[in-house]
């Protein structure tokens, strides 16, 4: 009787020490690539003759901070905007444009861009008129230039 | 200096890995203004007073366009190109007339001949010259003749 359980007890310790355990694991990440997009553009622009604002609105859309600038295409040496028809005859134009969120002017054609926090659906609104005086004898036509916006992030 | 190398490598990857993800997003909006054609006539003469004999009344107006345009004029009393005021009271008394319309010279036509092309973008001032072929006589019956001298602008 004393034999057969000391056996068994050697057996026991035995087995505890052969006893071991694996381990394993496998990083998990996602990666959100910085995105902005434009989203709401208005199609286009349409000045007024008796020089009142017209106005228009876009959306910006990031996902990590951003700045933002505006641009006309067509500039007098950094002075003023203008429209231009086939005869590139020119009539000034005056833009500006601000954040709808805080009414915080965006850059326009110069300077440092606008910076944003992002992470937001931010609403634009531009206004723009003709500045020179449309007379009587300003020739019959279709002026024209293009509001250009940037946003970098 | 191999230190300074590692620092020199290790800033260029940063400055790469940051110009890698720097990115611009960009839209544009087509502005336009249309100024559609117009013309207008002004400072319209009320009345041009022709005198009894061969001499002038004068008148004249304006035309203001925004575009090319050319004009022509026409009496409402005329017949085979003549021109003649008549009578208010007695339409068969009739006295011939010279009526010309010209711009700083030009000859504007009246009831005949080719419109007057004119480039516009101007106030463009219109002087009217009326006179009668023959001056009143003795015989000439008494009475108030008139006429009206019609503007066309087309553009």
């Amino acid at each position: 009787m004393k034999k057969t359980f000391l056996a068994i007890t050697a057996l026991m310790m035995g087995s505890h020490a052969f006893s071991a355990t694996a381990t394993s694991s496998i990083p998990m990440s996602v990666e959100i690539a910085k995105k902005c997009t434009f989203s709401n553009v208005a199609s286009e622009m349409i000045l007024k003759e008796d020089g009142s604002d017209t106005t228009a609105g876009y959306t910006v859309t990031c996902n990590t901070p951003y700045s933002i600038s505006t641009d006309n295409a067509k500039w007098y040496e950094g002075w003023y905007s203008y429209i231009s028809n086939a005869q590139n005859e020119w009539l000034k134009t005056g833009v500006g444009t601000r954040a709808v969120r805080d009414n915080t002017l965006v850059t326009l054609h110069a300077g440092t861009p606008l910076a944003r926090p992002g992470y937001s659906v931010d609403d634009y609104e531009v206004s723009i008129h003709v500045s020179t005086p449309i007379t009587a004898t300003t020739r019959a036509s279709v002026y024209t230039d293009t509001y250009l916006i940037s946003v970098y992030y | 200096m191999k230190t300074l190398t590692k620092i020199t490598l290790v800033a260029i990857a940063a400055l790469s890995s940051a110009l890698t993800q720097a990115a611009t997003t960009s839209a544009s909006i087509p502005v336009s203004l249309t100024i559609t054609e117009k013309c207008t006539i002004s400072d319209v003469s009320t009345n041009i007073a022709i005198p009894n004999d061969t001499t002038s009344g004068t008148g004249a107006f304006k035309v203001t366009c925004n575009t090319p345009y050319s004009i022509r004029t026409s009496t409402t009393n005329t017949s085979d190109a003549a021109t003649f005021v008549k009578s208010i009271t007695n339409s068969s008394h009739k006295l011939n007339t010279n009526i010309t319309v010209d711009l700083n010279g030009t000859a504007v036509p009246v009831n005949v001949g080719a419109a007057l092309s004119q480039p516009g973008l101007t106030v463009d001032t219109y002087n009217v010259n009326a006179a009668l072929v023959a001056a009143v006589v003795s015989t000439t019956p008494a009475g108030s003749y008139n006429d009206t001298l019609n503007i066309s602008v087309d553009y």
